[in-house]
């Protein structure tokens, strides 16, 4: 064999081999790529100065004449996304949704009278590269404003640095306790509800069962996430209260990419339900590994996943039927502007035949912006945010208004898939509603 | 829990390490003939499933038999990126091998990106979630397909090492290249084809990996990370450790997964990992470095 007693490895080689084991160990640990961050500027290159006299051009946004210099200049946007990585999914589709809004606005006349442009980093899904960059939008490119990535994991620590530099952090997509315990002045979650709330409908509906359907035990395998734990606590304190026993509950690193054992142990846990505390690709992975051991629960719900409905759907074709997750937004909703949005994505990413629900977080996250930039009629970060805390914005999640904490007051709805649709199954008088939930669940 | 349970998981165990075992095959083979640590042996691995995950997309070819078409695009390309890159490099500096084969990771992760998106992907066939049952344990046919491949090529690959001129030429360049050359071993033919070799191994695994497991281009560094981690555990250069130590990993992660929680796998591997090298610094199956004789 390859081996054999005259193989010659060298103690200095061997030493050197353990040390770059070590610190592979160590980048791997760290849950992405060493490599150097790529800079990317999703916005094209500025185009002509807007002038007072182009920016009074008839427009569908409440959009005036140049009032804060220097008029020829963009205003500057600036973002750290989840572009690689393992949140890249949700965060394309956030950032997707801030270039549709950056696009509107900017035939529309621009904000305040001025082109509006995104600069944008690609974070890998790495918190610290993320506050760096944060750090580096607002001292070394100097941007007007900013807002958030993809999700709460990253929102904690890069809506520290802004606090740090009274930034306002229009976010829509970090909505865990860890973004508001800090007391912070400046940070704006755009969803209908924080974290803790988002499995309510699910719970509610569940609790509302008669008792000799409702399931008996719940499992809640999830990922080492602020924004999951928050979900999954909150849901799971309910349910027990409900007298649902827990029957099952693990918590799996970010970087797991297999659930063969862990949804084994599900399975060998008898759960009628199982509550997976998920962001995207462990969703995926997750009932892959249900159905390959057929394990049949009564409802399935997952924290995040399913609304980025193209890439769900592609990954799991027709065994998306009858998940559960929770959202502010479906394509087809009646909130204002939603229409416009629709039409506007498809026409700019043809290629993507659905809108995942994250596009819609990071478009709601620009109408914020509009509202309170037009409102506060300033560039300046502090009348920004006390404009915030003292209104209410429509966006296509639904009005969103913000208590001193920037915690929205709202609730999320219940969304299920059924015939490959994700459908608004709750609550009852949400006029978004296509169709009563179907419990239990059909079969993978 | 329960003991169906604990058999469940180790059956998973061997299962998964069977394939951990083919992909690390490649690392330990290469590092044997050229010393030089393929730092790119992942991204290797996820390009091969890229290519598998398009092919069946597009021409629909099963991404169990795109392994004879992987295994000969990544031979010659391995045979290639030798004879332009490598052959320079062998026998200089071995730290200069790691950081070349480190700057081809991120240019292939890179590569991945641009030609794939950063999407999440993995290869759905209509069998790949289908599993049979055996005395109460479910075992997913994926995996034991590839399970079975992965032993299939690795038996292949031992034959081919123990029972051929060329294995025979790859074993003594491997003990010691100046003799091998002395008795008539074209070293710098064999070390190519032995490049080659490892690196299409690397391939053949890639479809089964991504069968398995989602994966996006940056997941390479999970892999490389555990594939490092099980070579050195074998020994480097063993291929015979390589196997047992990734059987080892397999099973570390499947019933600490059950057992206590996922946080544990690493750590448990890793733990064993530290613990024999600590007492046996050449890995499990690792011989004694001549010059510490």
């Amino acid at each position: 064999m390859v081996d054999s007693s005259q193989s010659m490895v060298s103690p200095g080689v061997r030493r050197f081999l353990v040390g770059l084991v070590a610190s592979v160990i160590v980048v791997a640990g760290c849950s992405g790529s060493a490599s150097p961050s790529p800079v990317a500027s999703a916005a094209p290159p500025a185009s002509a100065p807007a002038s007072a006299a182009e920016s009074s051009a008839p427009s569908a946004e409440p959009s005036a004449a140049c009032v804060i210099p220097p008029c020829d200049q963009p205003i500057v946007i600036g973002v750290s996304q989840a572009l690689t990585g393992d949140k890249s999914d949700p965060g394309t589709a956030i950032e997707h949704g801030y270039q549709v809004w950056v696009k509107e606005i900017n035939d529309a006349g621009g904000l305040l009278g001025r082109k509006v442009e995104l600069k944008e980093y690609d974070n890998q899904s790495l918190a610290d590269t993320a506050v760096s960059q944060i750090e580096r939008l607002v001292t070394v490119d100097k941007v007007d404003l900013l807002v958030g990535p993809f999700s709460s994991a990253l929102t904690i620590p890069t809506s520290a640095i802004a606090e740090k530099y009274k930034m306002a952090f229009v976010e829509g997509a970090g909505g865990a306790p860890g973004v508001f315990s800090r007391q912070f002045h400046y940070v704006f979650f755009v969803q209908p509800a924080v974290a803790a709330k988002q499995a309510d409908p699910f719970v509610n509906f569940i609790v509302s069962l008669p008792a000799d359907q409702r399931p008996k035990s719940a499992a809640y395998p999830q990922q080492d996430d602020p924004f999951v734990s928050a979900t999954e606590d909150g849901a799971q304190a309910t349910l027990e209260a409900a007298g649902i026993k827990t029957v099952y509950k693990q918590v799996y690193p970010p970087t797991q990419t297999d659930f063969a054992s862990i949804a084994a142990a599900v399975k060998s846990s008898g759960a009628d339900i199982v509550l997976g505390g998920t962001i995207f690709g462990d969703a995926v992975g997750q009932v892959q590994a249900y159905a390959s051991i057929n394990y049949q629960p009564k409802a399935v719900y997952f924290t995040s996943g399913p609304s980025t409905v193209g890439a769900f759907k592609q990954a799991l074709g027709d065994k998306v039927n009858g998940i559960f997750t929770g959202d502010g937004w479906i394509e087809a909703s009646k909130a204002t502007g939603n229409v416009n949005f629709v039409a506007e994505y498809h026409a700019m990413f043809p290629n993507e035949k659905e809108i995942p629900g994250e596009a819609a977080e990071g478009y709601s996250v620009g109408q914020v912006l509009l509202a309170a930039v037009t409102g506060a009629q300033s560039l300046d970060n502090t009348k920004i945010a006390d404009w915030l805390h003292a209104n209410k914005v429509d966006t296509v999640q639904g009005p969103i208004g913000w208590d001193e904490l920037g915690r929205p007051n709202g609730s999320f709805l219940l969304e299920q898939y059924s015939n490959g649709q994700l459908n608004v199954v709750a609550p009852s008088d949400d006029p978004n509603k296509a169709a009563d939930p179907a419990y239990p669940k059909p079969n993978w | 829990m329960s003991g169906e349970l604990l058999a469940q998981s180790i059956v998973l165990g061997f299962l998964t390490g069977g394939v951990y075992a083919l992909t690390a095959s490649g690392l330990t083979l290469i590092f044997g003939v050229m010393r030089v640590v393929n730092v790119a042996h992942a991204a290797m691995i996820v390009m091969s499933a890229y290519l598998s995950w398009w092919l069946y997309r597009t021409l629909g070819l099963d991404p169990l038999l795109s392994i004879f078409v992987v295994v000969p695009v990544f031979f010659v390309l391995g045979a290639l990126v030798h004879r332009v890159i490598l052959r320079r490099l062998a026998g200089r500096d071995l730290t200069l091998t790691v950081l070349v084969t480190f700057g081809f990771a991120i240019i292939l992760e890179g590569l991945q990106g641009t030609l794939f998106s950063s999407n999440f992907q993995a290869i759905n066939t209509p069998y790949s979630l289908n599993a049979f049952e055996v005395l109460g344990i479910f075992v997913p046919l994926v995996r034991l397909l590839s399970g079975a491949v992965a032993l299939v090529l690795l038996g292949g690959l031992y034959l081919v090492l123990g029972r051929t001129d060329l294995g025979r030429a790859i074993r003594a360049t491997t003990q010691d290249p100046r003799s091998a050359a002395l008795v008539g071993v074209n070293v710098e033919r064999v070390t190519m084809l032995a490049f080659a070799l490892g690196v299409s191994m690397a391939a053949a695994g890639g479809p089964l990996l991504g069968m398995l497991f989602a994966f996006y281009p940056s997941t390479h560094w999970l892999w490389i990370g555990k594939l490092l981690a099980i070579v050195v555990l074998g020994g480097l250069g063993s291929l015979r450790g390589a196997f047992v130590a990734a059987v080892v990993l397999g099973l570390a992660e499947q019933v600490m997964n059950v057992a206590a929680s996922p946080d544990w796998a690493p750590l448990v591997f890793y733990g064993f990992l530290f613990g024999v090298l600590i007492v046996r610094p050449r890995g499990l199956f690792g011989t004694l470095g001549r010059e510490s004789l």
